[in-house]
C-alpha cells in the first residue's frame, strides 16, 4: 500500500533488523521521515522535534515512561505506538498494553523479518486510515462551520426602531448548526410581526429548513399576509418537503398592534409566549396548533389585549431543556418560576439580565445541551398616544 | 444507560426502549424498529413502551410521528404503552399528545383488539 501522506516514525533506538523492515514497508515513494533517536535521553525532545505518527520503543522499563509521558501527561492518543520486548518480558505484554501500547514485538523476533514487516504493515494501515479519518472529519466540520456562520446571517443583527415598542433579542448557539430562528419587521405602520421558530434536530438538515422557514416569513413582509395564511403557507411547504421524514418545525408568530394594543397571534407547536401583565403575573400563550411539517391543519388567529402589560417574551426550548442531574430535566415550569422572580424584582428587564440570573441565581450554572434564543418585546405606554 | 428490547407476543408486538430519546439515538432506532416491524408480518399492532424515557427532544417527536406514520401506511396501528412524564410533558408541549394512541395499561389493548 502506498501512502500519500508523510509519515514521521520515531525510533527510540537504531536496529539493523528494524532498519531493514522499515525500509521493506515504507518504500521509496512513500512519503516517510525515520528518526532514530540517540538514547533514552534524547527521545522525548525528539517526540516534540519529529511529532511523530508511529513510535516504535525498546525495552519494557523504557516503554512504561514513554507511554505514560505520550499518552498522560502529553495527552497523545493519536501517535501509534509499537513496543518490542526482551524475550524475558513475555509476561508483561498485556500490561503494555493496559498501559497504552498499540501492539508489541518480542525480541529475538522469532520468524525474523516477516514478523516485524507485517506489524510494522498493521502501523503504517492505521496512520493512514487516521489520517484519512483525520481529513474527512475536517472537512465536515468546515462544512457545518460555514452552514452555522451562514445560518447566523439570516439572524437580525440589530434591533429595530418601531414606536411603541423596545426590542431585545439573543441568540447563543450549541456547537453544532442548528434549527433557531427569530425575526421581527413591520407589516403596516402600527403593526410589528415578530416570529420564533425552532427546527428539529441538528447540522445542516436543521440550517436548510429553518432558511426555507425564514424565507416563507420574509415574504409576508413583501406582501401582506395574514397571520394564517402565513402559517398555512409554511406548513404546505413543509409537508412538501419533509413530509415523510422526522423533521418538523415548531413557530410562534405574532402581530403587535401598538394602536390597539392588541396582539394577534398563533402557537404551532412553539413553548409558550409569555406575556408579563404590570401586576408581574405570566400569561403563557400556549400552542393551540400541532408542530408544522407533518399534516394539514386550518389554523385561526387568537386575540389578546396587551394594554396592561409589560411586554411578551419568546424563546426556545433550548432555555429549559437542560438536565438538573441525570434524571431530571429543569423544565419548562421552573424556567417560569424562575422569571416571575425577576420580573418582581426588577422594574426593567434586559434579556442579559437574565443570562447573569441564570448564570448566578441557580444552584449551579446551566448546563445547555441546545440553542437558546430569546426575543423580548416591551411595550413603552408612554408613546402609545402616536397613534 | 439505551436499552432497545422486543417482545413478540400473540396478538401484538411490543418495542420497549429505556434512557433519553434523542438525535443521538433515533437514526439507529429507525432502523432497529423498522426491522422488527417488518419481520412481524400481518401483525395489526405494536406497541411502544415509552415508560422509562427520562428525556425526549424534538428528534424524539420526530420519530415517533415517523413511527405512526410508517406504521399507518403499512395498515398498522401505532400504540404508545406507559408514556413517562418526561414524554407526556414533551408532547403536550407540542400539541401531540392527542394525536397518538395512548394506554395506561397492557389490558386496554386487549379491549381495543377485540
Amino acid at each position: 500500500m502506498k501512502s500519500s501522506f508523510l509519515i514521521k516514525i520515531l525510533c527510540s533506538n537504531k536496529d539493523e533488523l528494524l532498519e531493514h523492515a522499515l525500509k521493506k514497508v515504507f518504500f521509496e515513494r512513500d512519503s516517510v521521515e525515520i528518526k532514530y533517536s540517540e538514547g533514552p535521553n534524547n527521545f522525548l525532545e525528539d517526540y516534540y522535534i519529529v511529532r511523530p505518527d508511529i513510535i516504535v520503543v525498546d525495552s519494557y522499563k523504557f516503554s512504561v515512561e514513554v507511554i505514560n509521558y505520550i499518552r498522560n501527561q502529553a495527552n497523545d492518543s493519536d501517535v501509534y505506538i509499537l513496543v518490542i520486548l526482551d524475550k524475558s518480558e513475555f509476561e508483561l505484554k498485556e500490561e503494555i498494553l493496559n498501559q497504552g501500547a498499540d501492539d508489541f514485538l518480542i525480541k529475538p523476533f522469532s520468524y525474523g523479518e516477516e514478523e516485524i514487516i507485517s506489524r510494522l504493515n498493521v502501523a503504517k494501515r492505521h496512520t493512514i486510515l487516521y489520517k484519512q479519518l483525520t481529513i474527512a472529519y475536517n472537512r465536515l466540520s468546515k462544512e457545518i462551520e460555514t452552514v452555522s456562520g451562514l445560518q447566523q446571517k439570516l439572524l437580525p443583527k440589530s434591533t429595530l426602531e418601531f414606536p411603541g415598542v423596545f426590542i431585545d433579542f439573543f441568540y447563543e448557539p450549541s456547537d453544532r448548526a442548528s434549527g433557531d430562528y427569530f425575526d421581527f419587521f413591520p407589516v403596516k405602520e402600527n403593526i410589528l410581526r415578530v416570529v420564533i421558530a425552532d427546527v428539529s434536530g441538528h447540522g445542516s438538515k436543521a440550517a436548510f429548513i429553518m432558511s426555507m422557514v425564514r424565507a416563507l416569513v420574509r415574504i409576508s413582509k413583501k406582501i401582506l399576509m395574514p397571520l394564517d395564511e402565513l402559517l398555512t403557507t409554511i406548513n404546505n411547504e413543509l409537508i412538501e418537503v419533509i413530509g415523510e421524514d422526522i423533521d418538523f418545525v415548531t413557530l410562534f408568530a405574532a402581530d403587535i398592534d401598538v394602536k390597539n394594543m392588541e396582539l394577534s397571534y398563533i402557537n404551532a407547536g412553539h413553548c409558550p409566549g409569555m406575556l408579563i401583565t404590570n401586576e408581574n403575573r405570566i400569561d403563557l400563550l400556549e400552542a393551540d396548533y400541532s408542530v408544522l411539517g407533518f399534516f394539514s391543519q386550518e389554523f385561526k388567529i387568537k386575540k389578546v389585549p396587551i394594554k396592561k402589560c409589560r411586554g411578551i417574551l419568546l424563546i426556545t426550548d433550548g432555555y429549559y431543556e437542560w438536565n438538573l442531574d441525570i434524571n431530571n430535566i429543569w423544565g419548562f415550569n421552573n424556567f417560569k418560576k424562575f422569571l416571575e422572580q425577576i420580573f418582581i424584582r426588577e422594574k426593567e428587564f434586559y434579556l442579559d439580565m437574565l443570562e447573569t440570573y441564570l448564570n448566578r441565581q441557580l444552584e449551579l450554572p446551566p448546563m445547555y445541551r441546545d440553542d437558546r434564543s430569546a426575543l423580548w418585546i416591551k411595550f413603552k405606554h408612554s408613546n402609545y398616544q402616536k397613534y | 444507560m439505551e436499552t432497545l428490547n422486543f417482545k413478540k407476543a400473540e396478538k401484538y408486538n411490543i418495542i420497549k426502549y429505556s434512557g433519553e430519546l434523542t438525535l443521538d439515538v433515533v437514526e439507529e432506532l429507525k432502523e432497529e424498529i423498522s426491522k422488527f416491524i417488518d419481520e412481524g408480518g400481518d401483525d395489526k399492532c405494536i406497541v411502544f413502551d415509552l415508560s422509562d424515557i427520562s428525556f425526549m427532544d424534538s428528534s424524539g417527536i420526530g420519530f415517533l410521528v415517523y413511527l405512526n406514520n410508517v406504521n399507518k401506511t403499512k395498515n398498522k396501528k401505532l400504540y404508545l404503552l406507559k408514556p413517562s412524564g418526561a414524554v407526556k410533558k414533551t408532547l403536550s408541549l407540542v400539541n401531540l399528545l392527542n394525536f397518538f394512541e395512548i394506554i395506561e395499561d397492557e389490558s386496554e389493548l386487549d379491549i381495543e383488539i377485540e
